[in-house]
């Protein structure tokens, strides 16, 4: 019983992350069309951001991660005017690939900055090894905190899209550009706004994944693209899938890691989202909440 | 009344001037048959359907015959070297430039080639010339493994199973240990013809093969049939039917074309020539690491088939060998240029090159879609039309 309940903790804060990062995924393809791969990369540089913010410059946590987030989604927008905008009109598989570039590119070049990346670092959360019971079982204070974080962000943006003007064309945007451009709502404010947003939740998703109990390395891009079945399982383009999916990829991984056998080798629990998005898809082919491809010649 | 009707009496043309050109006077003088203007379908079919490329292509084997005598070692291990990933690009090119399926795996599909080298060498214990149709058979059966899930899912869908295939890949090559000896990588023995290193080189009767200079000739002759070979399956019916499917897949199937089997003969001829590539790499290499069958391999088999020409599959082997010369000339360079590490931590040769094959990669889909043969396309159209360029 003990066991589970630290096991769920963990897989909820874990899993609220990758929900983080699935819905910056999935607000780019509502906007776009196209899944954007340097999200992965805006991410670790928002964790190192905070890292350089808050722990170097000595701002504290949340200052850092406001800085972070200032920061990512000026890059976000950024991509979006150097690579996703001038690629409107082009099939979205031409804004994947060069989105991957510039992935690689920005990872490659976290990689190489000295003081960022010579080892792994923590990205200065205040609440360290602290636990708080649960349920009468001591569990990291941060996980509580990181899921409280992430349910206050992923409850606004909801509602954001849900009920606010913004989210009225926001949704009508990623109905239809071209009707809703002749409805008057200003599309391309909105995509500039829906590329910054995704900017954000990166950042936020980096900082978090650079608080005790993780560290902070360029490796922890992994964590983004194990997000990626997050967003597939969910749907690509549904947010209440992304919420789902990151949750059910976190609860997989921690249970995985904690019960499977040897025989499965070393870190199983870090493709064992791939395979449970690989079954999905077979199930069905566009994730549990997308919506099923309608097409015509 | 007989009157002697005259018929017009024919004059003989004129012997064209043939302007811009002159007329062919003999085989120096090759009347030059342009790619894009042809008096048959047979013509535009051929395997290098004009002229130029006719000469370009004896320019180019009588230059890479010609390498292994002028370049010192370390060039001739570049040129073999992306040699073998111009194989790898090939055969990306087929699947995502020709076929539209956009795959993000192709790493894994080399890894599996370099390990079935390994254990054909290593565990079976025969000759390594062995390890590249096995290579090709076990990387060909992985691919037709995939293919069902192509069909399933399409697009951005599809590109991002591809993306857990080289996760799933790393963690079998990883773990599974009797195969692939795990943590501690895998070694391949050495390539040998009638008794001879083929990397360290020895005698050949009166010939002295030098270091590389043997295992080039090979990689060449690969390379070559592998070209020649992917190069008719485009330009037969196989590859109409991929281009098919890549415009439309649904419009495709309308008009009769076998989508599903256009999918998978994609996947499983282009895993099949991962493979081999995979195969030669491990020879070349003799020791393999699981952790080099990364994400990263298969970004930069996308940015050589992207900077090439997507589509075009020889221009693949153009970007294969800038993918590959660059951290080379970089790791020259490194002393000095101040802001390049030589080795360990910050700007390093392979993280500069990959900063600047992720930008490239980039920057050459917004800016020039065909990459280097759009290039080529302008200086064409530039010169055949010459005196009336714009």
């Amino acid at each position: 019983m003990s066991a589970h309940v630290s096991l769920v903790v963990s897989s909820l804060a874990v899993g609220s992350i990758y929900a983080l990062i699935a819905l910056g995924f999935v607000v780019v393809v509502r906007a776009s069309g196209a899944l954007n791969f340097a999200h992965v990369g805006v991410m670790l540089l928002g964790g190192y951001v905070t890292f350089q913010a808050s722990r170097l410059w000595d701002l504290g946590y949340a200052a850092g991660i406001l800085v972070a987030a200032v920061v990512a989604a000026a890059v976000a927008l950024v991509i979006y005017l150097a690579v996703a905008k001038p690629l409107a009109g082009r099939p979205v598989m031409a804004v994947a690939i060069a989105t991957i570039g510039v992935d690689i590119a920005l990872r490659s070049a976290i990689g190489a900055y000295r003081p960022w990346a010579t080892e792994r670092v923590e990205v200065g959360s205040p609440w360290g090894a602290e636990t708080t019971p649960v349920l009468g079982v001591p569990v990291f204070t941060s996980h509580l905190f990181v899921i409280a974080i992430s349910a206050v962000v992923v409850v606004v943006l909801v509602l954001a899209v849900e009920r606010s003007r913004w989210g009225l064309w926001f949704r009508a945007v990623a109905e239809d550009e071209e009707a809703a451009a002749a409805t008057g709502v200003p599309v391309r404010r909105v995509l500039l706004s829906a590329w910054m947003l995704a900017g954000l939740l990166a950042a936020l998703a980096g900082a978090l994944v650079g608080t005790f109990p993780r560290l902070l390395e360029p490796a922890s891009a992994e964590f983004a693209f194990r997000a990626i079945p997050a967003v597939v399982i969910g749907g690509l383009n549904s947010i209440k899938g992304a919420i789902v999916g990151g949750l059910v990829v976190g609860l997989v991984e921690m249970y995985t890691a904690a019960l499977a056998p040897a025989a499965l080798g070393v870190n199983a629990h870090l493709v064992a989202p791939y395979l449970l998005m690989l079954g999905v898809l077979l199930w069905r082919a566009e994730g549990l909440f997308g919506t099923p491809e309608v097409r015509r010649l | 009344m007989s009157t002697t009707s005259t018929r017009p009496t024919v004059t003989p043309r004129p012997a064209p001037t043939g302007f811009p050109f002159p007329p062919r006077q003999g085989w120096w003088r090759p009347r030059l048959a342009h790619a894009d203007f042809h008096t048959s379908w047979r013509s535009e079919l051929r395997l290098w359907n004009s002229s130029v490329k006719r000469y370009a292509m004896l320019v180019a084997t009588l230059v890479l015959l010609a390498a292994p005598v002028v370049l010192d070692r370390v060039w001739l291990r570049v040129l073999v070297l992306s040699l073998i990933a111009g194989i790898a690009a090939m055969s990306l090119n087929l699947l995502t430039g020709v076929a539209g399926q956009l795959s993000l795996g192709h790493a894994a599909f080399v890894g599996m080639g370099a390990y079935t080298a390994a254990f054909v060498t290593g565990n079976l214990e025969v000759s390594f010339w062995w390890s590249l149709p096995a290579a090709m058979l076990v990387a060909g059966a992985a691919g037709l493994a995939l293919s069902p899930v192509a069909l399933r899912v399409r697009g951005l869908y599809l590109a991002v199973v591809t993306l857990g295939l080289v996760f799933l890949a790393q963690h079998l090559f990883r773990n599974w240990e009797t195969v692939t000896g795990g943590v501690g990588g895998a070694r391949i023995a050495t390539p040998t013809l009638f008794g001879i290193d083929l990397i360290r080189g020895g005698e050949v009767g009166p010939i002295t093969l030098t270091q590389n200079q043997g295992y080039y000739l090979v990689v060449l002759v690969v390379t070559g049939v592998s070209y020649v070979l992917l190069r008719n399956v485009v330009r037969g019916r196989t590859g109409r039917d991929f281009a098919a499917v890549r415009d439309n897949d649904l419009a495709a199937g309308v008009v009769g074309v076998n989508v599903f089997g256009a999918k998978v003969r994609a996947f499983v001829l282009s895993s099949a020539f991962a493979g081999l590539s995979g195969a030669l790499l491990g020879g070349f290499l003799r020791f393999i690491n699981y952790d080099q069958w990364n994400l990263l391999l298969s970004v930069e088999f996308l940015v050589m088939v992207a900077l090439g020409g997507t589509g075009i599959l020889g221009a693949a082997l153009f970007g294969a060998l800038f993918v590959t010369a660059v951290p080379e000339v970089l790791d020259h360079l490194a002393p000095r240029i101040p802001w390049l590490t030589e080795a360990g931590a910050g700007l390093t040769p392979p993280r500069a090159s990959a900063i600047l094959f992720g930008l490239l990669l980039a920057v050459v889909i917004v800016a020039e879609p065909l990459g280097l043969y759009g290039l080529w396309l302008r200086v064409r159209r530039y010169l055949t039309t010459w005196p009336f360029t714009r």
